[in-house]
Formats: structure tokens, sequence, C-alpha cells
């Protein structure tokens, strides 16, 4: 029986859909542990299909060549692939469990190309390539124009039982619900006594056992080198992860059938429409339809939140130390004699040398567009080696199309800076490992479709493109030397720019955003326009190498980057280097490139599998650390000071400084400055803030007191624009803002700190300060990139104003620590440095002294009434610490339950009958503190954490 | 291989390497490595030359081409000429100049003084004892009056053994090439003596870049004179548009495209995917045509655009001038399922079999595996590299029984009950003369042993051809007078002056299950329409 839609002839035969529905289910399987995987280690397994390899291939070994009974070789095998499992995830992943998702993911892709080496080098692999593969029974039976047969049974059968079983042992059984319990939050199972490593180690071996159980089912097919090549089989990948982001990685049934559905729809496609690329185009609408449609996506996202941030992978020389006469001029012999070394070396070189040596230098370059897209940004690609290729064939293009040589770059820069930002408009909605995957299936499309299309291509098929050299200043690029050179270059010029972007607003802003985008929010940042540069300025360079790639290249019609697998390959080059730097891109060209060359194609394959794990278990920062520390420890030696003590001035106590002078526009008055008026948010079902209206006034401190669970935060994350009210509005400076986005708030000097007082890992306070004073002079990409003079202005100014900020606050010794390097207390007068730096005239303070010792948060007090003071601001404080608020307020407000129960004087509320009952409760000690009187301020100030700093 | 001297070779050069180690140690440091390197690297060793043209009474030529290929040919006697039916190196031979680059069919003469060629009669000694003037070939790039530098590019497949078995066995390739050019050499004599020193560089097939810097290594560093690779060498261009030098190579996946862009200047064995894909559509029309009622399906991937376009144009384009309309499949898979099959095969199977296709053109062969589980047995048609013993490991012995194949490779001769010709066997014992352990006409290691005999015997027929006064056009006009070359690795075949690629012949063959093998079925046979 055939259904038919009407009008455009598409076909929908049953029995095809059964085909589509096995096929499905065999990306089920697949997505399934896929999900299982991310969901106890935050991680997308590459290495899931890989896993299963070994035990397929082993039912063969043991059932065939050894004789056992099939029940007994499959029960081997699974235990096989379960111990493959388990061996990854306590030989690499639990190694890694600190690190940065994208480490961890870049961990799997070695994984998986470990274990397909290991599969081709397996006893007698060659023969199980092309052995029929037993099956357990036989069956034929007919359904229409289609025989199900055993394979296909076990398929229709297995799978579902499987994922059924997966469900019934995640729900029924203690590890299952353990391991659920880790997975929402791993630090607290942890101290409920649950053994969260050993139920990682368990959960990765069940997934083993699975990736095993669908290898073997998809072996059984036939396909056992699908299988063992599936390791890495992007067109096996996307489908099952088009479907795990379909079901949020969180639901397996929802997944599952996704993944069925896919499988259909794939099916069909095929069916009505062979040859079309349609099936690619599907899987790129269903990717990016899953990642703007699923509003799920953002629970486990925060789960993540962290992950992305490199932790100083790449420390920058303080500058002080980098502007000492030895530094700075050893700086620029070392770069010097390194540019000479190169060019040196190209002038012994043979020409084949030479070309292999461009070679080199522009995956150097591609490279580099991974660095400020993932380094920088935190967006992961893994399609970027098509954007290199698109690059490329738009430049023959373009040749073809007649455009003068020197526009033909610029066209194949501009093509690719379109479709990078296409590209990245996921990355508005998600970011880390779901983006990864719309980069993906974008690689997928491109070689699917993309690559085929004449008004774009031309001259991709059987016609190659033709890419001449030219000349450039009279000097002929026809020599391979003047190519190298050309190359080298290319290669100086976009290290230049990224150089650039990392020193200056602009690279700031990415990494501000990539590690705290609710921060960077609050500091003006537009997380939307600093990831779409990202994207844009990414996609630049790398047009910009398949631009050099194709002059490297000349005549060229097939070029081994428009295989989605060259994208996970650049990837994994970038991060062996290190991520972080420039430095670390050239060293990746040179492994990933260089080692093939030397030592042959093997050593190759086996030195950027293994070399990348070696390097992301022992050398976390990549190959660039090894540099670095060099360089940290070098620089001392040459300096005669340790690089920690450089400023021998500094001390590791807190500095005295004079008070800020108030502003000259402080005042109390009643103006209203900041109005909610029936704000009501809720979660679900869960009532988070209900009917709060309140007002804030010109100078006036108002405290906001409430339990746990009270809504306090969210009632600032409504103010500052984090969250959505369900209904009522926002009202700043007189101006309704319940529309605008919280960067949009912070320019209408809305400035806010967050409970974490995190700010920006990677950045050092100074460079925050730098971040927050982007407000009031935003970086531009251009004159940033060019070092124009309106840039340099600017950034002379910020250095300027951050350096004055530091010191009006006594943070001197901190200034070029990175923020992960600094104590809570520090980094939260790190964040009301930020707030000056803003100029902020109202400003929420989420509990301002969490995490900082009694004693010094007594001395807290003054110095936020002196902040405000020095900036004139209207102060919303959200505080647990009774006494400080008492001290410090004028006014307070006490939430509970999501409803504002009280709101007046902190005497007259601090009595208050309902407010005790509410937030004090009944016991006697603390209603008796809660009406100790304020301690008086002290006008000098001492900044209260510095004695908890570290000298270190 | 011997340099001679005894010595091992120093095959890609390891002292070359050491400089780009250099650089590494440099960039690493920021330090002048360049004053570490100790001047300019050496060059690629060049081989196996050495008192070639000293050996005398060596194996002769190829014999004339036989029909069909049957095995039944004679030894030749050596000696010169006797594949070449034009006989461009007779004495006296060849009326057309070679003026200025100008490439014409007929033989070629010196275009400056009108001296004719130095190529000799059947039988007649070479010119040993006299020299080229100085003024021949003189300015041609790895010409001298007494050597002619040859690059030979070597395909390296190190990482695809494991999967692809012994077809991927090609043993000591250097060494191979070395004992068939010296086995040539002796007896094919070039004009005034002059000797082939070959330069060999690997290259790796799923790298361009690779390819391009071999290309650079002989052109640019080696100042080769010539080119020959043996396959899937991925810059014919760089070669043959940009710097004007001569190529061959055996011809799988040359395009068309390739031939038409290189000048005239690249030679293949086998022919461009395009007239493949042509040649086996047009076979296909034939036999549907003896075939009432018959309903052709095509199936093929899409992983790799530019086979997409030529199935487009070659088949599907081919069978619509020709009134047939084809069901059409296919897979998306990428190229690591390509060699079994993926899961896209039981839709396609589905679509067939209910679509009532009889008979099957495709290139996805794991598709049979899928049909005779579906119970569904229509009749398949391979061509080419398609229809060889090494790309039907995964046939299924019932469904792919009767697949029906054409070929033009001699490839697995022996599964097809082929003895190895006379030609064959006397171009085995050029290596096994060199203490070259005879290979299994399975491996990989016999096909490349013919691809050099082939490859080698063409060019130098061609350098014999081109005269004293050798240039890269006469060298190009000399192989064109190749026009029967009795073929060890493909069919007889030969050039012509709009046909750059050899073949001439094609024979039908047939799928056994019983011994997982294809036999021929016809002997060898001229080539059907490709136009």
């Amino acid at each position: 029986m055939t259904l038919a839609v009407p009008g455009v002839g598409f076909e929908i035969p049953y029995d095809v859909v059964v085909v589509g529905i096995a096929k499905g289910m065999t990306y089920g399987l697949t997505a399934v542990g896929i999900v299982l995987v991310y969901r106890v280690s935050r991680v997308i397994n590459f290495a899931h299909s890989a896993l299963g390899v070994l035990a397929a291939l082993a039912v063969p070994l043991l059932a065939v060549r050894w004789g056992l009974p099939y029940g007994l070789a499959l029960l081997l095998a699974l235990l096989i692939g379960s111990g493959s499992g388990a061996v990854a995830e306590l030989a690499v992943i639990r190694r890694l469990s600190t690190a940065p998702r994208l480490i961890v993911m870049v961990a799997t892709i070695a994984i998986a190309q470990i274990a397909s080496i290991a599969a081709v080098l397996a006893p007698h692999g060659n023969a199980f390539f092309r052995a029929p593969y037993p099956t357990p029974f036989s069956v034929s039976w007919k359904l229409g124009h289609l025989v199900v047969d055993a394979p296909l049974l076990m398929v229709l059968v297995a799978s579902p039982l499987l994922v059924a079983s997966l469900v019934a042992v995640r729900n029924r059984t203690g590890f299952g619900i353990a391991s659920q319990a880790a997975a929402e939050n791993a630090e607290a199972a942890w101290l409920t006594g649950i053994p969260v490593r050993r139920i990682s180690t368990m959960a990765w071996a069940l997934a083993g056992l699975y990736s095993s159980a669908a290898a073997v089912l998809l072996a059984s097919s036939g396909k056992i080198g699908g299988a063992s090549a599936g390791g890495l089989s992007v067109n096996l990948l996307v489908p099952a992860l088009a479907a795990a982001i379909l079901g949020r990685l969180s639901s397996i049934w929802v997944t599952y059938s996704a993944a069925v559905g896919i499988g259909v729809a794939e099916t069909l496609i095929e069916w009505n429409y062979p040859g079309n690329g349609y099936v690619q185009i599907l899987m790129l609408v269903a990717v990016l339809a899953g990642l703007f449609f699923r509003s799920g996506l953002s629970e486990p996202l925060r789960g993540g939140e962290t992950g992305w941030s490199l932790g100083g992978a790449v420390r920058a020389l303080p500058p002080d130390v980098a502007r000492l006469p030895l530094v700075r001029w050893g700086r620029r012999l070392g770069l010097a004699a390194t540019v000479l070394a190169a060019v040196a070396v190209t002038t012994v070189m043979s020409n084949a040398q030479l070309s292999l040596f461009s070679s080199v230098v522009i995956f150097a370059v591609m490279g580099l567009s991974l660095v400020v897209l993932t380094g920088f940004a935190g967006q992961v690609s893994l399609g970027q080696a098509a954007f290199v290729a698109l690059g490329a064939f738009g430049a023959g293009k373009a040749y073809a199309l007649g455009f003068p040589m020197a526009s033909v770059a610029a066209y194949s820069i501009a093509i690719c800076v379109v479709t990078a930002i296409l590209v990245g408009l996921p990355a508005l909605r998600v970011r880390g490992l779901f983006l990864s995957v719309a980069t993906l299936a974008f690689a997928l499309f491109a070689q699917g479709w993309l690559f085929g299309q004449a008004f774009l291509m031309k001259a991709y098929g059987t016609s190659s493109q033709l890419l001449p050299r030219g000349s450039v200043l009279g000097l002929g690029l026809e020599s391979e030397k003047h190519y190298a050179w050309f190359s080298l270059a290319g290669l100086a010029v976009a290290a230049a720019l990224v150089h650039r972007v990392r020193s200056t607003g602009v690279g700031r802003s990415m990494i501000a955003v990539r590690d705290n985008e609710p921060a960077a929010m609050t500091f003006s940042l537009s997380p939307n326009r600093v990831k779409l540069t990202a994207f844009g300025l990414s996609g630049g360079i790398a047009g910009f190498a398949g631009w050099l790639y194709g002059g490297l290249l000349v005549n060229y019609s097939d070029i081994s980057l428009t295989a989605p697998r060259a994208s996970l390959e650049l990837v994994v080059m970038v991060v062996l280097g290190g991520l972080g730097s420039v430095t670390g891109a050239v060293l990746g060209a040179l492994w990933v490139q260089g080692i093939p060359y030397f030592f042959g194609d093997t050593w190759g394959v086996f030195s950027s599998a293994f070399g990348v794990l070696l390097v992301l278990l022992f050398l976390r920062g990549g190959l660039a650390a090894i540099v670095f520390r060099a360089r940290d420890r070098l620089v001392p030696v040459l300096t005669g000071r340790p690089l920690d003590q450089v400023r021998g001035s500094v001390r590791q106590e807190g500095v005295a400084r004079p008070p800020l002078p108030p502003s000259p526009h402080r005042r109390r008055t009643d103006a209203v400055v900041l109005e909610a008026r029936n704000i009501s948010v809720s979660f679900g079902g869960n009532v988070a803030v209900s009917d709060v209206s309140l007002q804030l006034h010109e100078g006036e401190v108002l405290g906001i007191l409430g339990p746990n669970g009270a809504g306090k935060t969210t009632f600032f994350d409504v103010l500052t624009g984090q969250v959505r009210p369900d209904q009522g509005r926002v009202i700043l400076h007189g101006m309704d803002v319940t529309a605008l986005r919280p960067e949009q708030r912070a320019e209408l000097l809305l400035g806010r700190t967050f409970q974490q007082a995190r700010l920006f890992d990677e950045l050092t306070l100074f460079e925050s300060l730098q971040v927050a004073l982007e407000r009031q002079a935003p970086s531009e990409l251009v004159p940033s990139l060019l070092g124009l003079p309106p840039s340099r202005r600017s950034e002379r100014d910020k250095c300027l104003r951050a350096g004055e900020l530091i010191e009006l606050l006594g943070l001197e010794p901190f200034a070029h620590r990175p923020m992960t390097a600094l104590s809570t207390g520090t980094r939260r007068m790190a964040e009301l440095a930020a707030v000056v730096a803003m100029g902020s005239r109202v400003v929420l303070l989420d509990e301002p002294t969490a995490g900082i010792a009694q004693a010094e948060v007594e001395q807290f007090t003054p110095v936020i009434r002196e902040i405000a003071d020095h900036l004139g601001a209207s102060l919303i404080v959200v505080e647990h610490d009774i006494p400080l608020m008492m001290s410090m307020v004028d006014r307070l407000c006490v939430l509970a339950a999501g409803r504002l129960i009280a709101d007046g004087p902190p005497q007259v509320v601090g009595v208050d009958p309902a407010v005790i009952a509410a937030y004090l409760g009944t016991d006697a000690r603390v209603v008796q503190r809660s009406g100790r009187p304020a301690l008086s301020a002290t006008r000098s100030v001492r900044v209260p954490t510095l004695t908890k700093e570290k000298a270190s | 291989m011997n340099d001679g001297h005894g010595t091992e070779p120093v095959a890609p050069s390891l002292r070359s390497r050491s400089v780009v180690l250099a650089l590494i140690v440099g960039l690493l440091l920021g330090a002048m490595s360049a004053a570490l390197l100790g001047g300019r690297p050496a060059r690629l060793a060049p081989t196996g030359a050495d008192g070639i043209a000293q050996t005398d009474g060596g194996p002769g030529v190829p014999s004339a081409p036989t029909a069909a290929g049957s095995g039944a040919a004679a030894p030749s006697a050596g000696g010169l000429g006797s594949p070449t039916a034009a006989g461009p190196a007779g004495a006296g031979g060849g009326a057309a100049t070679d003026g200025a680059g100008a490439t014409s069919s007929t033989p070629p003469t010196d275009g400056a003084g009108g001296r004719p060629p130095q190529g000799r009669g059947k039988g007649q000694p070479s010119v040993l004892g006299v020299s080229c003037s100085k003024l021949d070939s003189a300015g041609v790039r790895g010409v001298t009056p007494t050597t002619i530098k040859i690059g030979i590019g070597l395909a390296d497949l190190t990482l695809l053994e494991p999967v692809l078995g012994p077809a991927a066995q090609f043993g000591p390739q250097q060494q191979i090439f070395d004992a068939v050019l010296k086995a040539l050499s002796a007896s094919n004599p070039l004009p005034c003596g002059r000797k082939i020193v070959p330069v060999y560089e690997k290259y790796q097939v799923l790298t361009e870049a690779q390819s391009r810097a071999v290309c650079q290594s002989f052109i640019n560093d080696e100042k080769v004179f010539a080119v020959i690779t043996t396959f899937s060498f991925r810059s014919p261009l760089c070669v043959t548009q940009e710097n004007k030098t001569f190529l061959i190579d055996q011809g799988y996946q040359l395009y068309n495209d390739d031939f038409a862009q290189s000048g005239g200047r690249l030679f293949g064995l086998d022919p461009p995917v395009d007239i493949w894909y042509r040649l086996w559509t047009s076979w296909v029309i034939e036999r549907l045509a003896k075939k009432p009622g018959a309903k052709l399906g095509v199936y093929y991937n899409t992983s790799n655009p530019e086979r997409v376009a030529v199935v487009q144009a070659d088949v599907l384009d081919v069978l619509k001038a020709h009134g047939i309309t084809p069901v059409v499949a296919t897979s998306n898979a990428g190229a690591e399922t390509l060699v079994t099959g993926d899961p896209n095969d039981p839709a396609a199977v589905l679509k067939f079999k209910s679509a009532g296709v009889t008979d099957v053109m495709m290139s996805v062969e794991n598709f049979m595996q899928q049909a005779q589980r579906e119970d569904y047995h229509p009749r398949y048609y391979f061509a080419g590299s398609d229809a060889e013993d090494a790309n039907s490991g995964r046939f299924d012995a019932t469904n792919g029984d009767g697949a029906q194949g054409l070929v033009w490779d001699r490839v697995n001769d022996y599964s097809r009950g082929v003895a190895p010709t006379a030609d064959q066997e006397r171009c085995v014992r050029y290596a096994t003369d060199a203490g070259i352990a005879r290979p299994r006409p399975e491996y990989g290691q016999w096909n490349l042993t013919m691809i050099a005999c082939d490859e080698l015997g063409i060019v130098i027929k061609g350098i014999i051809a081109a005269g004293a006064n050798l240039t890269t056009d006469r060298l190009v006009l000399g192989v064109r007078t190749v026009t029967s070359w009795p073929g060890y690795f493909v069919a007889a075949g030969g050039f012509t002056a709009s046909k750059n690629w050899l073949i001439d012949e094609s024979r039908e063959a047939q799928y056994y299950g019983a011994c997982s093998c294809w036999k021929n079925t016809t002997d060898f046979a001229p080539l059907g329409s490709y136009q």
C-alpha cells in the first residue's frame, strides 16, 4: 500500500516506512547512548559508536573462527564493548573530570580514532571486513515487497527492547536513580553518599554495551565496515545527534522516537528525490529546528555553563613585566628570530618542501580561525574545514567569473563571513556542545549539497578550479618559495589580527561572553553581537585560508577539506597545539601536518590520536603550554625576579587607600529611579515571584531580605532583564524597560553584581574592568583589527581608567591575575570596581558578602556605601546578613515565597511579626542577633578580603 | 634497488626531511635554525640507471598485441618497434616536424635541422657510441646529451592496506620500477645512447597537498623531463598545465577535464572516469536492447559531488537520450561505507524491487547482500575497476552470481581463467631477475609491476620516437605514435591526437559466486561508443 501526498507526487509506501523505521532505530541506539553518556559526563561522546567496534568484530571471531555458540560469542562481545566503555572512562574521561567540556569532547574524538585504528589492526580484521556476518537465526517474512529477515527483525525487535531496558535500568534500579541524581547535581549526589565516580564508570560501561549491541545489529545487516568506521562516521553521527537534541539530551524515549522519525523522513526523501542532497538539508534543518525550538536545552546548558573556559591556558605576562625593556626587546627579538628562522629555512628548502611548508602554514591559518571562534568565543565549530573549502571553491568561482585577482580573496572572505554568520545564528540560542552539532550538520550539508551547486561553486564537479597565483608587489607567486613567503605573510597577517583581537576590547568581550554571559550582559555587552562577530571573523579567516589553499593548489577539483571528518581533525589539531593562542595554532599545524610527512601516514594518525590524548591528559594547554611555561621560567631568570613578585612594592595584605571621593551628583530625593510594577514570574508550576511591586528612589539604599527560595534573585533577574516576567513592568529612570535586554538596560546605567562573583575566569581583574568600560567606549571590530587611531585611543583610555580604579580600590596586587586565581572576597571587590567602571546610577547587589568571613563582612558595609556615594547611585542589596542590612540600608523589603510581605524602614520591618514569622522564624538567637546595632563605618578603609589572599 | 654501488636507496630523502625538522626546531626555539642546516638539502637520490645502457641481451619489448588478450601472444624477439604500428622509430621515418611545440599526430623529426629522429628499425642495435649533439634538447629541463631524468611517483596506500588487503600490497615499488626500467632500457636503447635517470617520490592518495609537493619535487627540484605516476595522483594539472610537462598515470580517477586542460601532455592507461561511465552506459544500453521488457535501475553514491556530476552527465543523460528512464536510488553514506555498503541499501532494494527493476547499474556493492536477503535477484552491471576482484569482496555469492562486467584492465586475469600473457611473464621476469620475489597475481605487487611495464614502456617508446632532439612536445608526439600497445596492466590500445588514454578494447566478464571471482566471458573487442 502506498500513500501519496496530493499535488507533489510524494509517495509513502508503508514497506519503505518500515525500512525507514529500522534505519531510524539504528540511529536511535546511537542517540540513546549519546544521551546516556551526556547525562553523567556532560559531554557529547563522539566515540560512542567506536566503543562497539571491537565487540562487533569479536562476534565473528568467536562464533565463526573459534566455533563458540552464537549466544556465548555475543555475550563475550558485549562484555568487550562494555569493558571498552569502562576503560575509556577510567583512563581518559575520569582524568578529565574537571577539564573544560570542549577538552573532553576532543578526547572522545581521539578515542574514536584510536578505536577505529584498533579495529583495522585487529586480528583477522581484514577478513571480517569481507566475510558475511553471523546471525543467531533465520526467518523470512513477506511484508509487501519487503522481506523481513533475521537482521531486520533483530533491529525491529531488539532495538526498542534495548531502549526499554535502559529506561527500566534508569528508572527502577538503584544505579539508575543514582546516575540521574549524579547527572542533575554531582556534588549534591556525592554529599548524599552516591559514589559519583563509580556511577560514571558504570554509565560508560553501559554505553559501551549499548554501542556494542548497535554495532552488532548494524554488522548483522552486512555493515561491519560501516560500524567500524562509525566511530567518526558523520553520516551516522549527525542523525543521532539531531535526535539527541530533539530529545533535549535527557529524554530517552523522545530521543529514540526522534531518531526513528529522522530515519523515516530520510528514507522517504531518498525514495522520492534521489541524489538531490535533500537529506543533508533535512539533517541541517532538523538540527537547527531542534536547537531553536527546544527551549529545554537551556537546562542542560546550565550544568555545563562553566565548562568552556580554558582556565588560563595562556597567561599573558603582567603589563609591568611586559614593559620591562629586557622582556620587551626579548619578545621582539624572539618574534623576529622566529620569522627570520622561518624565512631562512625557506631559502634552503626544496620546492617540494616549500609546498608542504606552505600547506602547514595555511593549516595554521585555518587553526587561527578556530582560535578566535572556540578559543576566544567558546563557540565550538565542527564544520570549520567546510568554510575553508568554501573559501577555496569561492575563489575559483570568482576567478572563473572574471573577478580581478585582488578581489578574489575578498569574495572568498565575504562568502565565508556571510555563511559563518548564518551558521552561527543558532549560537544566539545555544552554545558549546549543542552548537557543535549544528556546525557538524553544516559540514555534512556542505559536502552533500552546497559544494555541488553551480551558482556558488561553479567549476566544482568535473571541471576543476583554476586559481592562478599572480603576483604581489612585483613578486611572482608562481615560485614555491615566493608562495611560501606569501603564505607566511598571510599567517603573519592573520596572527596579527588574532593578536589584535585578543588584546583589544573585541577579544575581551568574546572571552567575557564565553566565561559568563549574564555578567557580560550586565556590562552592556550584547552576546548576540559578540558571538556573530566571532563567527564572522572566524569565517573570514577560514575564507582567507581557503583562498590561500586554493592558491597553493592552483588547480583543484576536489579537496580533502570537503569531508566532514576534516573539520573534526582540524579541531583536534588546534586543541593539540593549544586552543587559546596563535602559538597553539602554529604548533598544532606543525604537529598534525608535519609528523605524517616525516614519519608517514600511520605515525601521523597515531600521533594525532594518541598525541592529542596525551596532551589533553598531561598538558592541558596543549603544546603551546610548553612554550609559555618556558617563557614563564625564562622571564624571572632574565629579570631576576619571580613572575608573581615582580612588583616589589606589592604587599600581600590589603592596601591602605584614601576613600573614594563622593559624587557631586550624590543626593537623596523622592524621585523614583527604578520601579517594579506587579512583577510575577513562574517556572513551570512553580511561582518564583508573585505580584511584587516596589520603588527605588534616588540616592536610596534599599535592602531585600528573604529566605532561600523567596524569589530574590529571580526578582533581580527581572529587574536586569535576565528573566522576562510573566506579567508586570519594569520602569528605569521613567522609561519602561520591560522589553529591553540586559545589555540595553546596562546602557541605561543599571549595574549588577552576582551571587557567585565569578566575573570572567580567564580575564584578569584589569581586563575585567576594561570590559566594564566597554559601555562607555564600545570596541569596534574593524578599527580594533586594524589598530586605527580611534581604537588605540580608546584602548589607552580604558587602560588608564582601569588602572585608576584599581588604584582607587587598592587592588593593585591582583590587577593582572586571572579571576579564577582570586579569592571570593577579592572577586566581590572586583565586581564593585566594575560597577564603578560602568558608572552605574542604579546598582543591584546580589548577596555581596556571600562567601566572605564574618569579620570581613563587617568591613564591607562602608565600602558599599562609599561606592554608592562615589557613583551617586541608588542601591538595591539582597543579603542574608541581617546586621549588615540593618546597618546599611535606608529601607528594607522582605520577600517570602515570591511575595512582598514587608516594606519600610529597617527598624520597623525588623520587628514586624510577619517578617519574624516568615523569615526569622521563632529562634530567639536569630531574633536577638537581628537586633544588634549596626557597626559604624570607618573612614580609613582597608580592602577587607586581601588578608585572605595568598601570595600565589 | 641498487644505486650502482650496492647501497640501499635513500627513498624520499631523509636528509631533505631533516631540513623541515630543523624548521620545527627553529620555530620552537625562535632561533636561526638555518644555521644548523649546513647547506642545501640533498636531492632525492636518483637510482638505478647506472649501467642500463651496457646491459645487452635483456628481454625484448612487448610483443605485438594479440587478439582478445587470450594470453596466446608469442613473445617478441626483442628489439624495437614491434608494438608501435605506426613505426615511428623506423630509420628515417617521420615526416612531421616538431616545430615550436606544434602537436601533430605524425611522427616527429628534428624541427631545427630536419634531422630525423634516431630511432632504429626492428632489431637494429641502439646508437651506442653516438652522442647527442649539444644542440639536441638544449635548454630542455631534465635532458642532457647523455641522460633523461624522469620523475616516478609511487602511490602510498600503507594506511589502507589493512582494509584493502592484498590488493593494496605493492611490494618494493621503487625496486620494481628500477628493475623494469633497467630491463626495458637494455633492450630499447634510447637515441644517442641517453640513459633514463629515475627519481622517486611517494605520495598519499588522500592528500592533495602531498601530490602537489611531489609535483614540485619533480619539476622544480629534480628538474625532471617527464613524470610517471602509478595512480590516484591528485595534481595532474600541476605537472601538465602549470609546468608544461609530460605525465602518464594509470588513469584511475582522472577526468576528461584533466585531459582537456593539460594541453595534451596528460596521458593515461585507463579511460577517464567520464568515458568509463559512458562506456558502461553504452554497453548496458546494448544489453538491454537484447532484453525486451527489461527495466533498469541505477544506484549510486552521492558523497562525492564530482562523481554525482559524472553519473548525471554520462549515465542518466545518456540513458535519457536513448529513451531509457531508469529507476534511480541513491545513497548518501560517506566514503567510509563505500566498500561495504550503508544503511540506505534496504530502501534502494525495495525501490527497485517494487518498481520491477530487472537490471541494475550500481557502484554501491553492498546492495547485493541486502537484495539477497530480500529475495530480489536482478542482473547487475559493473564496469572498470568496479568489476575487479579487489572491489567485489562483499558481493553476495548467490545474489552477485551472474553479475556482468565490462573491463579493460587485466587485473585478476588469474581468476578469470586467463594465464599471464607472455608479455606479462616477461614483465614479471624483469623484476625477478633483479632479485625481487615473484608476486602472486592477486597482489597489488603484480599489478604494480604491470603498470611499470606499461608506463615505462610507453614512455621509452615515446622518447625513441621523439628522437635526439627530445622536447616535451616531441615526447607527446612520440607517445602518440604508440598506436598499438599490447597492454600489461590494461587492454591493448593506442593513443591518437584526440585520445590520450590508451585502451582501445574491452571485454566482458561475469561474476561467479562459487569462487567469488570474475571470469572473462568474451575476448577483447573494440570499445563501444563513448561519444
